[in-house]
């Protein structure tokens, strides 16, 4: 065919498709057309050409780098899938690169992945450059997501890869390195055929993209010998911050220990970059930990070491430990404050507080000063661990719980238990009980106190609570001991048996204090062990425990009770008597046989505990009055003296009803004793029948009150009567005479008998002037006239 | 040692990852504003002394980390807190309606159950003046349920529209915080003393 013929087809056919050409001459002639004046020509040729299996692309785009022709630039665009095999070719050579750049960038990255897929199903491996070539040099391509590139084919391409990335990153405009780098970035494979390369750029470029796509690249190279480059570009130039975040992300991910003092130094830079810094040495892990330890000593960039520590976790603490324990100054002072942080995130915030206060039981000032610090960093939870650590069995470790708990002052901890208060009650009742017992300050003990108790109860029951006191009860410190034995009697019955086993303790305090518990406690349980603790040889345990026995009111104590009223202390023997009055009833009986006892003391206590006891009781005793011996009468007496009016109700009860006359005649006694004006009349009565000893004791007894009586008494009698009555009152008080003297005077009917009263009295008249300076004729003189 | 006899206020910042605690304590301590997001973990802490009526204070600041990761850990960091201030995202209102879950924390996790807070929407610097009238609207209405839910524990919860960037509130809400909690602890002395 020549070329006439060919135009003439390709303007005349209508399918031209069915043109057949015959050899690669015919295809020549083609092309030309492709660039005819003619567009029919033109459009057909084009149709034609891409309708054959042999598409000449070569010599097509040969055409078009000689022409630049905009026709030809146009059949390539749209049929681009069949350029792709051959792209990479043009894009690695100067005479053609700017052409084809030029086509490209105007295309999308989505146009020119498609023809690249559809060129892959033909010939993939070529397409597959022509990718590579295409990324490096297209900002949108370089991103796309999709690819063809992967491991096998870099594998196998890798001559081709070089070749076409070599290119490009000898072509001096920066955009196209930057490119390929990140291109390289991509594809992690490609890094081993550039590593030289990028080395070069990171050492020399100032273009920050390479910076940081190179720090990525030697990143993956995973090799630590290239952090030198790193390390060099960090410390000699000053890239921007993202830049230098790059290289201090790939030092961190490369792990070599050569990058640890620039990492560090990048503290200095504060945020980001030192958060970066502390990200990567966290990267380079355990061998960091030695300069981590180091920059502690400056009291800058803590929260970074913290931040590194952190993340590098437990082998942290062994290091931070040490340097507690052996550190510089400010190196355990910041090693304490990182502690605290570190720690909490593998034992949790309290775990960390724990272990801390687990440094407390050192002697070593400077320790102590660290941790304290850290746990007054940590704030109000240490209290808890610290009020904790004062029943620790380790002493050294209370007294230095103290110490910090004395820094955190009475308002933190108060603060820290009433949290308590409302979600966990014994946990503030258990802390409020240890700072009582154990804190050695009156004010936090008080403020102990105030959270254990409520109304004078310990506001929680637990168990939890009662075995601390247990424990407590078992300190060698004795006011300790005491305090436990108060706060014991706070929890009732319970106490009983734990309280008991006090009672032989060799110290006299403490049997005390216990004691006075059991007393509190006023339980049954207790008997036994108050009775044992009555029979003590101390007077105090004595007392307390035998007024204990007296408020259990148990009649099964009778005997214990009337023992201690003989004892030589009057603390107790008063206690006994307390005891005995609050039994009453069932003691009285047995009581009242000791009124005839040769003990003086128990005598005097029975008098006086029977006095003391409700009048009623007295029932149980009068009935003995027939038959008792004197003595015991006589101290009856004694018990009525004290007991005043109250005894003549019973006393008269009895009176009423007695028809013994031993018994009457004590009875009539007895209620003159007790100042019942009412006997007087039985008691002159006595006197007229002969039985004056009775009436006169009954009289005087009386005293002045009984005058009115005797005078109405005198009234009714008989005459003879009167004059027995004067005779034989021989004894009363001279008070009562006179009483009934000048009482006479001034009753007509019965004034004559003054005359015979002063016959019969003139002794006791006679003492009575002189007591009183009265002259004797001058008192007759008024007397009887 | 430097910290005296201070009263310690222990204050968190809580709220979902990314919402700008650490920023805000940043802020508050005048340390300046990073444009990175760089993730708590765990927690960080920072103390500030200060004067709060007649008490001399030292707020004890802890960041936790709002990273799901540290769920488990977070729970401990919260022992102790006497108030706390609920951070959202006002440029994400999912941060607001998850705030719910940080509450309840920590109302279990103080021991000592709920303490004063405030909900506070971040970012308030990237929002146009009619997304703020709708952030707050709906910050206000969940507000006022908090308060309802925690009427008579002796504290409001109120409502802040912050910025980490402008520093917008930063310091007021630091500062009310404080005088909340001492308005709390008198209100739990007083409450203590009527049944002690
Ligand atoms: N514009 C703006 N951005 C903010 C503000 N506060 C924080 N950011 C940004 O939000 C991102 C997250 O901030 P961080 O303070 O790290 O968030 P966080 O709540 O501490 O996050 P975690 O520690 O992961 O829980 C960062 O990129 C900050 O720059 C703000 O007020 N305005
Ligand atoms: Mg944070």
């Amino acid at each position: 065919m020549n070329e006439e013929e060919l135009k003439r087809l390709l303007l005349k056919e209508e399918k031209v498709e069915k043109i057949s050409l015959e050899n690669i001459k015919d295809y020549y002639l083609l092309i030309n057309f492709l660039t005819d004046k003619d567009t029919l020509v033109r459009v057909n040729a084009t149709k034609l050409l891409f309708s054959t299996d042999y598409i000449p692309t070569d010599k097509i785009i040969q055409e078009y780098l000689k022409n630049h022709d905009n026709l030809i630039k146009a059949v390539i665009v749209n049929k681009l899938q069949y350029f792709i095999p051959i792209i990479h070719t043009y894009l690695i050579k100067d005479e053609s690169f700017e052409l084809f750049f030029e086509i490209l960038s105007t295309l999308q990255a989505k146009k020119i992945f498609s023809a690249i897929s559809k060129a892959q199903i033909v010939t993939p491996v070529l397409a597959t450059l022509t990718e590579i070539a295409i990324r490096t040099c297209h900002s949108s391509l370089s991103n796309y997501d999709d690819t063809f590139i992967n491991f096998q084919f870099i594998d196998e391409q890798s001559k081709e890869i070089k070749k076409i990335l070599s290119y490009r990153l000898k072509q001096t405009n920066p955009i196209f390195t930057e490119l390929t780098l990140l291109t390289i970035t991509q594809f992690p494979e490609l890094t081993y055929l550039f590593v030289k390369q990028v080395r070069e750029i990171i050492l020399t470029s100032n273009v920050e993209e390479h910076i940081k796509y190179g720090s990525i690249i030697l990143m993956h190279l995973d090799n630590q010998k290239h952090v030198d480059v790193l390390i060099t570009r960090l410390s000699n130039f000053k890239d921007s911050i993202d830049t230098q975040l790059a290289i201090i992300e790939a030092l961190g991910n490369l792990g070599s220990e050569k990058a640890i003092g620039i990492l560090v130094n990048q503290f200095e830079k504060g945020d980001p970059a030192a958060y970066y810094a502390a990200r990567s040495l966290a990267l380079i892990g355990n061998g960091a930990l030695p300069s981590l330890i180091t920059a502690l000593e400056k009291d800058r960039n803590v929260p970074y070491i913290i931040e590194s520590m952190k993340r590098i976790g437990e082998s942290s603490y062994d290091y931070l430990m040490s340097a507690l324990q052996k550190g510089k100054r400010n190196v355990r002072r910041n090693a304490a404050q990182c502690l605290t942080l570190v720690m909490s995130q593998k034992y949790g915030y309290e775990g960390a507080i724990r272990l801390l206060t687990t440094q407390l039981a050192g002697k070593n000032p400077s320790i102590l000063e660290a941790v304290t610090q850290a746990l007054l960093t940590l704030g109000t939870p240490s209290i808890k661990v610290l009020i904790e650590e004062l029943i620790d069995d380790d002493l050294q470790l209370r007294k230095n719980a103290v110490e910090v708990l004395h820094y955190f002052g009475t308002d933190n901890i108060e603060l820290a238990l009433d949290g308590f208060l409302e979600s966990n009650l014994t946990q503030g009742v258990k802390l409020g009980i240890i700072l009582f017992l154990y804190y050695p300050s009156e004010e936090l003990q008080e403020l102990g106190y105030s959270f254990a108790l409520h109304k004078g109860k310990i506001r929680s029951k637990d168990d939890e609570i009662f075995d601390l006191l247990t424990k407590s009860l078992k300190e060698i410190d004795p006011e300790i001991r005491e305090k436990s034995c108060d706060l014991l009697s706070h929890l009732g019955t319970k106490s009983v048996p734990i309280l008991s086993s006090i009672l032989s303790d060799p110290n006299i305090k403490l049997r005390r204090k216990a004691v006075e518990s059991l007393r509190k406690i006023k339980s049954k349980r207790a008997l036994i062990s108050l009775i044992k603790a009555a029979k003590d040889n101390d007077d105090g345990i004595a007392e307390i425990s035998t007024r204990a026995l007296g408020e259990l009111q148990d009649p099964g104590v009778i005997d214990v009770i009337i023992n201690n009223m003989k004892r030589s202390k009057e603390l107790v023997r008063e206690a006994s008597i307390y005891a005995a009055v609050k039994i009453g009833s069932p003691i009285v009986k047995k009581l009242s046989q000791q009124l005839t006892s040769s003990n003086q003391h128990l005598v005097k206590s029975t008098i006086s505990a029977l006095s003391k006891m409700e009048s009623k009781t007295l029932e149980l005793i009068l009935p003995n009055l027939k038959s008792a011996e004197d003595k015991w009468f006589n101290n009856l007496r004694k018990i009525i003296e004290k007991m005043e009016k109250s005894a003549i109700q019973p006393l008269r009860k009895f009176f009423q009803k007695e028809r013994n006359k031993k018994a009457k005649e004590r009875l009539i006694l007895l209620l003159a004793i007790a100042q019942d004006i009412e006997i007087i009349q039985e008691t002159v009565n006595q006197i007229v029948e002969g039985n004056a000893r009775v009436g006169i004791s009954s009289l005087n007894y009386l005293g002045v009150d009984s005058v009115d009586g005797i005078v109405k008494g005198l009234t009714k009698m008989t005459a003879k009567s009167r004059k027995q009555f004067i005779e034989k009152s021989k004894g009363l008080k001279a008070e009562i005479v006179v009483g009934i003297l000048n009482t006479i005077k001034k009753n007509k009917k019965l004034k004559f008998l003054n005359n015979l009263i002063v016959k019969s009295h003139t002794r006791v008249i006679r003492r009575y002037c002189q007591d009183n300076l009265i002259k004797y004729s001058e008192f007759l003189e008024e007397m009887v006239n | 040692m430097s910290y005296g006899q201070k009263l310690f206020l222990k204050v968190i910042l809580a709220g979902e990852a990314a919402v700008g605690k650490t920023s805000l304590r940043r802020s508050y301590l005048g340390e300046g504003f990073i444009t990175k997001h760089l993730e708590t973990i765990g927690a960080d802490f920072a103390s500030l002394p200060k004067e709060i009526y007649d008490y001399s204070v030292l707020f004890q600041i802890w960041d936790i980390a709002g990273q799901e990761i540290f769920e488990k850990v977070r729970m401990l960091y919260y022992r102790g807190t006497l108030g706390a201030l609920m951070v959202f995202d006002a440029t994400k209102i999912s941060t607001l309606k998850t705030l719910d879950r940080w509450v309840k924390e920590l109302e279990i996790g103080t021991e000592r159950g709920i303490v004063p807070f405030y909900v506070l929407g971040n970012k308030m610097d990237l929002l146009s003046k009619t997304k703020r009238v709708n952030v707050k609207e709906k910050a206000l209405a969940y507000v006022q349920d908090l308060n309802k839910k925690y009427k008579s524990k002796g504290f409001k919860v109120k409502y802040y529209e912050t910025s980490a960037r402008t520093g917008e509130n930063v310091q007021e809400v630091f500062e009310n915080l404080g005088s909340g909690i001492i308005d709390f602890i008198k209100y739990r002395k007083k409450q203590r003393g009527q049944t002690t």
